[in-house]
């Protein structure tokens, strides 16, 4: 017969992922689908246009989207650095890299808003199926870092009183883990952005 | 070929075995219907796209990768010789899973085969 | 019973007083207990059912004779379209995953509770929310009536410009979160809460089920999320997606639409493919034949599902160099299914069978299962679909799938874990003489169907003229349905009476293998009073096991009774991996999606900076969920 197992036994450092973890891959998971769905949509419409963008709609700009997704996925570095902090118990180190990358992925965030909004009111999303789709796609990407901004200022407040327990080990995980989805989406999203200047 | 006898080989086989085979379809059904709406949508002039090398290239990529993926989890089955479906982990979990595994060769080999084989017949194009 | 205090009794008086909820109906408010919240599921999804059905015995009764003026055109668009929405959405899904997922994986696999017993909650108070959403817009008079599937141009506000559609899309969107969060729970609890010693290859069937279709829900939602917002900015914002005008194409509707919903009908499908897994080996009393290729076959149709979604699209005159992939795959993705079937039929042939009544359920499935399954394929041949497409042909093909092969086994799997859940045996009597009254009111109701579809009555029509030779199986179609719903009502008085009459149940009553038979009927709220030993398929069947248990509970060996505690396994083999405090209940959930509720209802209304303030509300409940940490 089989040997018995232990039942509870547990080893002194886990093996696995905890829970939490498997949550956000699990969300990583259903909105990347979300993502990709949009990109097909965009490129489905694109296949449908002799001329993509339109007549009278300017082409896309190729050099401050990508500096700025660049900017972004640079904050994925204190992003992990402050996972690292956290995971060796050092509370203030890992909320001093949590406020670097706070800050600029605020500032992301913000520069990002401005050119929106004076791209939207210059050419607003009404006028054809490109600008609809390119102003989808990119308003779907703020949104998920708007979030972002809202995870690290959490496991900021979280650290506040210099401890770290198990369960903000796992949440800056968490945190980073989910930073580092939004980084490459974003990446993703400005290839997709300058895409009709590469082809 | 040596069956192997490893624990870490039989992981990798056991586990190429299940994933590799439905993920290769998985691309040739995207790159194949992706070639097509590009050739057959006024962005096919502008762009173009080469249908049926698209998807006969991938046809025969994922059917190899198929054919693989099924060798891998014979040489896992075969590498679990005796071993009952409720046996200890990992090896019994790899013998059931390899088991699994095997059914997907023949499924999936044929529906590579029969999307590349069907596309390149059809005239390109022509409306259903 | 022995009244002295033994090491065993004093544990358990220990859990209960660790894992009691508060009383009363503010207790199933804040409720986290994965059992209540699948009762909550259960009876809400009933509850819908009953809509459902109501808009389908109105629709049947419009359809008996020709030229009828029972309801008008409008209101006939009004019950199709609410039919279709409610039974999909809020009664099979919710049902399949939220009732009974619920509340049987976590039994089964030797847990707690679920994964995120929080998010468990707010999953059902979202879920009721957006029901009663949709139905809102019924109920003023504003009801979707673009049929389920809401295709465009017909759905865009140019022809449909009232707030129907929009109760829809939003709506949709709404109950779209609580699948979501469902899915991530049942999948996390099943990769990382089962009972150390279950590995892959000891996990139950019916848990291998749950996992295709919770898995696949991540995937197959997003498309429709997608979907309906772009209808929604389309309708509310201008936006071009599906104008030929804008640059848009009303096809990509399509496409986003079935890459939705093919996969959804497996999702409906896989749980009854899971109830029935468990059904047959109890009552056959044998192991499942072949069980890693049925294991691998539920995870296949899943997958492949996935790749056939344009067989609903064959007449829209896209090219046959694409086509070409849909009808492969919908060819091919009978092969799991078949695979399934024959595991089944030989089990129960190689066992001893016992034809109780979620035996019988389960029989009539089988039969349901293959005829619905055998007009599928037709449809994979693009000639053939061109010519059946839009007629009643295909709308007894999915009834007998929707009905015959999804709801069977839910109604079978209600029989067989009744006594699991309140402890008491229904009348077996009353319940076969139900089952035989479903049956035949389903094939009457259904099986005309596929004949006058043949004959060219084309679906979705408020009414026909007569003298085209459809009149007598209209009118046979509606006889079953009264016929059908003479058999729910049966059921529903049997499992009713026998909750208050029925004959105390014990633990196992029919002999079951798997681990919810191994403890209390019904489980208490800690479920297992010691986390079960497991070294095979089928736990319940292995006396040692049970026996080394009961040892384990003397001892004070795994019981976890130093608080809410859960242990975590690792994913492919189930080796203990660490031991987690669990959240108890919390009010936050159900505040939480009150708040969506009115974001949602905000949105509808156009107060687009008043909703964006509630998202923010929201945001702010959830930081205030996610600031207690557990005790180390």
């Amino acid at each position: 017969m089989s040997v018995r197992p232990e039942a509870v036994a547990v080893p002194a450092a886990r093996r696995s992922q905890a829970r939490g973890w498997w949550g956000v891959a699990l969300l990583v998971a259903t909105e990347g689908t979300l993502f990709g769905t949009i990109v097909g949509t965009y490129f489905y419409l694109r296949f449908k246009s002799a001329q993509w963008p339109p007549e009278g709609t300017p082409e896309p700009a190729v050099v401050v989207p990508l500096v700025l997704a660049g900017v972004l996925l640079a904050t994925s570095a204190p992003m992990q650095l402050a996972l690292a902090a956290g995971r060796t118990g050092r509370a203030r180190a890992a909320q001093l890299f949590l406020l670097v990358a706070l800050v600029v992925q605020s500032g992301y965030l913000a520069m990002q808003i401005h050119l929106f909004a004076d791209d939207v009111r210059a050419h607003p999303p009404s006028a054809n199926a490109y600008a609809s789709v390119k102003d989808l796609l990119l308003g779907a990407d703020h949104a998920h870092v708007a979030v972002g901004l809202a995870v690290t200022l959490f496991l900021l407040a979280k650290l506040a009183d210099g401890r770290v327990t198990g369960y903000r080990r796992v949440a800056l995980q968490c945190g980073a883990f989910y930073w580092h989805f939004v980084n490459v989406l974003t990446v993703v999203v400005t290839l997709v952005q300058i895409s009709p200047r590469l082809g | 070929m040596r069956v192997p006898r490893s624990l870490p080989a039989l992981e990798a086989l056991q586990w190429f075995g299940l994933l590799a085979g439905p993920l290769a379809f998985a691309a040739e059904h995207v790159i194949g219907l992706g070639a097509t709406f590009a050739r057959c949508n006024p962005a096919g002039e502008v762009l173009g796209v080469e249908q049926h090398l698209y998807q006969l290239t991938t046809m025969a990529v994922a059917a190899a990768i198929v054919v693989a993926a099924e060798m891998a989890a014979l040489l896992a089955f075969l590498g679990t010789h005796g071993l009952d479906f409720e046996a200890d982990p990992p090896p019994g979990r790899i013998r059931f899973l390899a088991t699994a595994a095997l059914v997907l060769g023949p499924i999936l080999l044929t529906l590579v085969l029969l999307s590349g084989l069907g596309a390149y017949v059809h005239a390109p194009c022509r409306q259903a | 019973m022995s009244a002295v205090a033994t090491p065993a009794r004093e544990r358990i008086g220990r859990l209960e007083t660790i894992w009691e909820e508060r009383p009363g109906f503010l207790g199933w408010l804040t409720t986290v207990d994965h059992k209540r919240i699948g009762l909550l599921f259960f009876f809400t999804s009933v509850a819908f059912f009953v809509a459902g059905g109501i808009e389908a015995l109105t629709i049947r009764t419009q359809l008996a004779e020709p030229s009828s003026t029972v309801v008008g055109p409008k209101t006939f668009n009004e019950l199709m379209t609410m039919h279709g929405t409610t039974m999909i959405f809020l009664f099979v899904v919710p049902m399949g995953l939220g009732a009974f997922g619920n509340y049987l994986v976590p039994l089964m696999v030797g847990a707690r509770d679920l994964a995120f017993p929080r998010l468990n909650a707010l999953s059902y108070w979202i879920f009721l929310a957006s029901g009663l959403f949709i139905y809102v817009g019924l109920a003023i008079g504003q009801g979707p009536d673009q049929g389920w599937f809401s295709y465009v141009p017909l759905a865009l506000k140019r022809f449909d410009p009232g707030y129907g559609v929009d109760f829809y899309a939003l709506g949709l969107i709404f109950n779209g979160m609580s699948t979501t969060a469902t899915s991530i729970n049942l999948v996390t609890t099943i990769f990382k809460l089962r009972a150390p010693g279950m590995s892959l290859n000891r996990m139950p069937l019916f848990c291998y089920a749950q996992l295709a279709a919770a898995g696949s829900a991540l995937f197959l939602i997003p498309p429709l999320t997608v979907d309906l917002v772009l209808l929604e900015l389309q309708r509310k914002a201008g936006f071009h997606f599906f104008d030929v005008g804008g640059g848009g194409s009303p096809l990509l509707w399509q496409h986003l639409f079935w890459l939705f919903g093919h996969p959804e009908v497996y999702l409906i499908v896989l749980p009854a493919f899971g109830i029935t897994t468990s059904i047959i080996p109890t009552f056959a009393k044998r192991k499942m034949i072949a069980a890693p290729l049925v294991a691998l076959a539920e995870l296949l149709v899943a997958f492949i599902g996935f790749g056939v979604w344009a067989h609903h699209m064959f007449s829209t005159g896209m090219p046959n160099s694409a086509m070409v992939f849909f009808a492969a795959a919908t060819f091919m993705v009978v092969i799991p299914s078949t695979i399934q079937i024959y595991a089944w039929l030989f089990t129960v042939t190689l066992g001893r069978p016992e034809f109780r009544t979620p035996l019988l359920f389960v029989g009539a499935f089988i039969v349901f299962f293959v005829i619905g399954g055998l007009s599928g394929i037709m449809f994979a041949a693009v000639p053939f679909d061109q010519a059946t497409t839009d007629t009643y042909f295909v709308v007894a093909h999915f009834h007998f799938i929707i009905f015959g092969a999804a709801v069977f086994p839910i109604l079978g799997g209600m029989f067989y874990w009744f006594p699991k859940v309140t402890g008491r045996l229904y009348h077996e009597g009353w319940a076969k003489a139900a089952f035989w009254l479903t049956f035949w009111g389903t094939a009457l109701t259904f099986f005309p169907m596929h004949i006058v579809g043949l004959l060219g009555m084309p679906r979705r029509v408020y009414t026909y003229p007569g003298g085209l030779g459809w009149d007598a199986y209209n009118l046979s179609e509606t006889i079953g349905a009264f016929v059908l719903t003479a058999g729910l009502l049966l059921i529903a008085a049997n499992l009713l009476v026998s909750r208050v009459r029925g004959a105390p149940a014990g633990n196992n009553p029919f002999g079951g293998p798997t681990l919810e038979w191994a403890t209390t009927s019904p489980p208490p709220p800690y479920n297992f009073a010691v986390i079960p030993t497991v070294r095979s398929e089928y736990p319940g069947w292995d006396d040692e096991a049970l026996a080394e248990d009961e040892r384990r509970l003397r001892l004070g060996v795994g019981t976890l009774e130093q608080g809410h505690e859960q242990p975590e396994t690792t994913v492919r083999d189930g080796f203990a991996d660490d031991v987690v405090e669990m959240p108890s209940e919390s009010g936050w959930p159900i505040v939480i999606a009150f708040l969506l509720t009115i974001v949602f209802a905000l949105t509808l209304t156009s107060h687009y900076v008043a909703a964006g303030a509630f998202v923010g509300l929201a945001g702010l409940a959830a930081w205030v969920w996610l600031w207690k940490e557990p005790a180390e």
